[in-house]
């Protein structure tokens, strides 16, 4: 490639590692004809001076500088247009005896590359762009010296091994998880094939097996006084005592699969068939396990939902004024009246234990948020919700909301609700009818918020209404409970100002 | 009938001889002597003076004229006396055995093997008992045979001498008066293969050269305490049969390696990274290495508490076992 | 005690054996015949100049940004060439990495040894078809692969013999000595070339030896050590044919000491300004075997104007070419690493080639992401 006035030629490494070299003298000048190896000038390296013979035949173009400037090694040093000359072939060579002789030939034909054409990686020294004078040498004692390396975009790719074994394999896990399992006395093989990528036995897959056995003390309970050297709960915060370090830990907790796209919903394989495994398998055991072991029963409420609208108007202006970058929304809003309904309900957060005989009421919400992912459903926790601010929740929903859209919720943010919220309205649905959280003892359900007809004094009107909907665990919570705390979140979405009377 | 491996790698390289006239057998005393071991006992008096030989005490010399040798068109078999001897040779070995296929594209082949009695447990002098085999292993280039028993010996050797890349062939000097029932010649499995001695369920022991022998002892006796090794002999140290080394971690979630040389990047620490890199999700603990240790070689009163004997290799057993 | 005869027939003449003075005149010895017909003089005055062009031209290259480093053979071309052209198209030459004229007289192609110093690979050349060895960079250690090769074709009953060429640095190596003893004890059919060009880098002859030359130390083998004036090609030549018929009838291996200098700096990435003067340089460059040469070809009448043009036209496209191969060559296949190392590659570079070919793909390295996931 040449520049439209004559070909570059950029400093090179003259073998010692150079960054650099000063210009002496030039042997010529511009306009001046120049041969094949004539002498186009003399620089001094760090130690020497050394005659750079021209690689070109042709006229001088150019010139990178004067005598005693410093010119960086892969910078222009001269330009030449190559052919251009009074006369077409070079000046007859001059073999001197001793000296180095200059060939009488002129390049044939067209150069394979021009110096510029050599930085983009046939192997010749490895020279950054002419003319930019930047320069990414290392010093070495002979050679070019190490290159520019190649920046590479990464990709991601899931590729499959082929299985070696000639005997019965193990059941699949990571060391820790295994250690898990010994601690938690279950036998692993028990759970085999598990719900991580090829069978794998994940640490959640170990939990659950936990919870459901009467081996160990149920994963949902921090109030239990476990032993000191008892499993951590699922629900606790902490992932303080395990042996790998929690990148490891995390690559291994349920519904983790979110990242692993073993097998892709809405892209089913073979065009017709869904396999149960990975996410969807483990969601079709879990829904399976809910509606099995939980009577529940659902109790709805159809509540006007202006003044909701309203409120968030206005927290999502104060919010903007305040220079919060956080998009409140009104589900975001229900989920700060979810929290205070919930004081006066305590058996809607609570988990029961039939093996203890018992119904553990929790002090603190984690509230799981049923959101819908391309891998499908996931429940992002928001841990410690009655601790935060309605604008933390927002903050908070947010963020978890493009985490999971993104497929990057870590493990540890997918365990340990004590109650869920499910959005259908999101689908735009008008009622549903959930299925509780497994093992929590309640689920509240929002539908579509749209203006529908509504009574006011009598009078027909058109409202912004919603309809919330509460799955209960009927051994948990009477229709008292149940009802109730329908009830006083209704009161709660109509009658905000209520909301900080309660707060 | 039973053959000591002395007797099956002079037989073997008897064979070799005999059936390829480019065989050439030399280096220091292996000629009237017949080595110092006797591996090359009979073979001048055999083939002639020509074609079995004795060199001047330069070990560098004698690999070097195996270069040359191989790029005439000969296929010399050269033995460096001991393993501690090898390292003034090393610079032909890495330098140029090692490279010249690659440095030549393919058109000059290295037909070379070269017979070198290492490792220890024969109280012997300083430099006579080393663990040379990571640096050969490390070289790319360079094929690292060692067989254990006579039949892997005479094998082996006639397969490394056949084929046309550089094969340093390693021969346990302590195994050297072992003997096996075996009729020769025998041929076993091919060079980069290795074999299951023993089998079992419990922990996978990878062992070479001398520690298989040591290997198969620390079994018998985990065995009377209900836990089974399975022990497999590398016989080849590259190229590396990982896959048999895997193929039992699968199966059996527990590994140890056994090998003389001093622990740290050892034979051993190749084949923790592989396994750990192939078998993670099948590991119970961690892969313990039982070796010698990261001193030099001791002297020979003290060198049973160096190297590692069954006992070593149990305590790393029962660590891997531990719940 | 006095030495006997064979003893004393061991002990080298310190002056150098000179066939030409520094005017060109020509001294025959019977001794040594220079069997050479009207063209065979001339082709090796093509050769000389052959191998100084191309030397220039290949300093011009690596000034240019082409080669990565280059040793320079200016000044040594008498002592190579004369030497190569005593050999057989049978005989082996193992080279160390200066000896471009030997290279050029065996017919291979100055780019073969461009694409060396380029760095495109390791080697290039066919060894076989030339019987040229590859480069040696260890230094002194293809002397071993010379003797070697030597008596890998006594033992095949040939007469062919074996050319090892290395410097007066190369005669400390460890490796010089033992090939030099082998090649003593076992008569085996070599001949050393030791280039004494004085200097070692920056390390002067001084420091290399306090032998009172380098052919003295042959009386420690056993074997003949004969000095020549390396600037003197027909001295060379003969010297080296008379060496090599002694190894072909059997005699065994000589050792000889070419006198001559290294014009240039060691390398291309030497600079010689720091260890060594240019008036020294220059004493030398008055007694330049080319000069020297040209004028005994005017002298005996074998020069005119049209073999002078012939020849500086057949040398400038010998450059000509060789800028055409090497300037702006591609690189090779980088995939090519792993073709030869062994006659087949193991299964397991699989996964390292496998690594490789994604990395030049642009993909990351998913093996290793995969390994043990399954």
């Amino acid at each position: 490639m040449t520049d439209a006035e004559g070909t570059v030629f950029v400093l090179p490494d003259l073998g010692e590692g150079l960054e650099e070299a000063t210009i002496i003298s030039w042997d010529v000048a511009v306009g001046d004809t120049v041969a094949l190896n004539q002498t186009m000038c003399t620089v001094e390296t760090a130690k020497a001076e050394v005659e750079i013979p021209s690689p070109y035949s042709g006229r001088v173009v150019e010139l990178a500088g004067e005598a005693g400037d410093t010119i960086d090694v892969g910078a222009m040093l001269v330009r030449i247009a190559v052919g251009d000359s009074g006369a077409a072939t070079a000046a007859s060579a001059e073999q001197v005896t001793g000296e180095r002789p200059v060939a009488a030939a002129t390049p044939t034909g067209d150069r394979p590359a021009s110096t510029e054409e050599q930085a983009t990686g046939d192997g010749s020294p490895a020279q950054t762009a002419a003319g930019d004078g930047t320069s990414q040498r290392t010093s070495v004692l002979v050679g070019y010296g190490p290159g520019d390396s190649r920046r590479r975009t990464r990709s991601r790719e899931r590729r499959g091994r082929a299985d070696r074994g000639r005997r019965p394999e193990r059941p699949r896990s990571t060391p820790p998880v295994r250690k898990l399992a010994r601690d938690l006395g279950i036998d692993i093989a028990d759970l085999h094939p598990g719900s991580g990528p090829g069978g794998r036995i994940t640490r959640a897959d170990v939990e659950r097996a936990a919870a459901g056995t009467a081996a160990a003390p149920s994963a949902a309970a921090p109030s239990v006084a476990a032993p000191a050297d008892a499993p951590r709960a699922a629900t606790d915060a902490p992932r303080a005592a395990t042996d790998a370090p929690p990148v490891a830990a995390a690559v291994d907790v349920a519904p983790a699969d979110a990242e692993a796209p073993s097998a892709e919903l809405g892209a089913p394989t073979d065009g017709r068939t869904i396999p149960l495994t990975g996410i969807r398998g483990r969601i079709a055991e879990h829904m399976t396990r809910s509606r099995r072991e939980i009577p529940e029963a659902t109790a709805g409420l159809w509540v006007d939902a202006t003044a909701l609208g309203e409120l968030r108007d206005r927290l999502q202006g104060a919010a903007d004024v305040a220079g919060h970058d956080v998009r409140i929304t009104p589900f975001a809003v229900l989920l700060r009246m979810v929290l205070v309904a919930v004081r006066d309900f305590p058996t809607i957060n609570s988990t029961i234990d039939i093996e203890a005989g018992e119904i553990r009421l929790h002090d603190h919400v984690h509230l799981g948020v049923a959101t819908q992912t391309d891998r499908g459903l996931v429940v992002p926790v928001i841990r410690d919700a009655h601790r935060r601010t309605t604008l933390e929740l927002a903050a908070e929903l947010q963020r978890l909301a493009g985490s999971a859209r993104e497929g990057k919720l870590a493990p540890a943010e997918m365990v340990g609700s004590t109650l869920t919220v499910t959005n259908f309205g999101a689908f735009g649905t008008d009622d549903g009818n959930p299925v509780i959280n497994h093992p929590e003892t309640a689920i509240v359900g929002v539908g579509s918020i749209k203006p529908r007809p509504w009574v006011i004094d009598h009078e027909i009107a058109v409202r912004s209404t919603v309809k919330l909907v509460c799955a209960f665990d009927h051994r948990v919570s009477d229709g008292a409970q149940g009802g109730g705390f329908l009830r006083r979140l209704g009161d709660l979405v109509e009658r905000p100002d209520d909301l900080i009377l309660n707060l | 009938m039973p053959a000591t491996m002395v007797a099956a790698l002079n037989q073997a390289l008897g064979d070799a001889a005999a059936e390829d006239e480019k065989v050439l057998v030399f280096g220091e005393d292996v000629g009237p002597l017949g080595g110092v071991f006797r591996v090359t006992d009979g073979l001048q008096d055999r083939f002639g003076p020509e074609r079995v030989f004795d060199t001047p005490l330069a070990e560098s010399g004698i690999v070097g004229i195996a270069v040359g040798l191989a790029v005439q068109g000969w296929r010399p078999v050269p033995e460096i006396q001991f393993d501690g001897f090898t390292f003034p040779a090393l610079d032909q070995i890495i330098s140029h055995l090692a490279k010249f296929r690659n440095r030549t594209r393919g058109r000059v082949p290295m037909p070379v093997t070269i017979r070198i009695p290492s490792w220890g447990g024969i109280g012997a002098a300083e430099l006579h008992s080393e663990s040379i085999e990571s640096y050969l292993v490390h070289t790319a280039g360079l094929k690292v045979v060692t067989p254990s028993t006579p039949s892997d010996a005479y094998s082996l050797l006639r397969d490394s001498i056949r084929s046309n890349d550089p094969v340093l062939f390693l021969e346990p000097k302590n195994r050297y008066w072992a003997t096996e029932d075996v009729e020769l010649p025998v041929t076993r499995e091919p060079i980069g293969t290795a074999v299951t001695r023993r089998q079992g369920s419990d922990v996978t022991v990878v062992a070479y050269g001398p520690t298989v022998q040591t290997t198969l002892q620390a079994a018998d006796e985990a065995a009377d305490d209900g836990i089974e090794l399975e022990v497999i002999d590398l016989r080849t140290l590259s190229p590396l049969d990982i896959d048999t080394v895997v193929d039992s971690v699968r199966h059996t979630g527990r590994c140890v390696v056994v090998h003389q040389a001093g622990r740290t990047l050892g034979m051993g620490a190749e084949i923790a990274a592989l396994v750990q890199e192939q078998a993670f999700f099948h590991l119970e603990a961690p892969v313990l290495r039982a070796t010698g240790f990261d001193t030099p070689y001791p002297p020979a009163r003290l060198e049973e508490f160096w190297l590692p004997g069954p006992d070593r290799v149990l305590d790393c057993v029962e660590r891997v076992m531990e719940p | 005690m006095t030495a006997t005869a064979s003893e004393m027939s061991l002990i080298p003449d310190l002056e150098p054996i000179q066939l030409l003075d520094t005017d060109g005149s020509f001294h025959p010895r019977p001794d040594l015949p220079v069997d050479l017909d009207d063209d065979q003089l001339r082709q090796l005055h093509r050769h000389l100049v052959m191998t100084r062009h191309l030397d220039g031209e290949f300093i011009a290259l690596q000034r240019q940004g082409q080669l990565a480093v280059y040793p320079s053979s200016l000044g040594q071309e008498a002592a190579q060439v004369g030497t190569a052209c005593a050999l057989a198209p049978r005989d082996w030459i193992a080279i160390s990495y200066r000896e471009h004229g030997c290279a050029y007289v065996r017919g291979i192609d100055a780019a073969d040894l461009g694409h060396v110093w380029r760095g495109t690979w390791q080697g290039w050349h066919d060894p076989l078809a030339h019987r040229v060895l590859p480069h040696s960079v260890p230094i002194a250690t293809s002397a071993l692969h010379a003797v070697g090769v030597a008596m890998g074709e006594r033992m095949d009953g040939s007469d062919a013999v074996a050319a090892s060429y290395f410097g007066d640095g190369g005669t400390s190596a460890g490796d010089a000595h033992e090939a030099l003893n082998f090649a003593a004890v076992f008569r085996a059919p070599v001949i050393f070339v030791i280039q004494n060009n004085q200097w070692a880098i920056s390390v002067p002859l001084a420091r290399q030896t306090a032998a009172p030359s380098i052919a003295h130390k042959a009386i420690g083998y056993g074997m003949p050590g004969i000095r020549v004036d390396g600037n003197d090609v027909l001295a060379c030549y003969a010297v080296m044919a008379d060496a090599v018929r002694r190894a072909r009838r059997g005699d065994g291996p000589t050792l000889l000491e070419a006198v001559t200098y290294r014009l240039e700096a060691h390398t291309t990435a030497d600079d010689a300004s720091r260890y060594r003067t240019e008036a020294e340089v220059n004493a030398w460059r008055e007694r330049d075997p080319l000069v020297r040469y040209e004028a005994f070809l005017r002298q005996s009448g074998r020069w005119d104007d049209g073999y002078d043009e012939e020849t500086t036209r057949l040398a400038s496209e010998a450059a000509a070419a060789l800028r055409d191969s090497v300037f702006g060559a591609a690189s090779l296949d980088p995939l090519e690493l792993f073709e030869h190392v062994w006659s087949e590659p193991p299964p397991t570079w699989d996964r390292q080639r496998a690594e490789l070919a994604r990395e030049l793909e642009g993909e990351p390295d998913l093996e290793r992401a995969q390994a043990g996931s399954h």
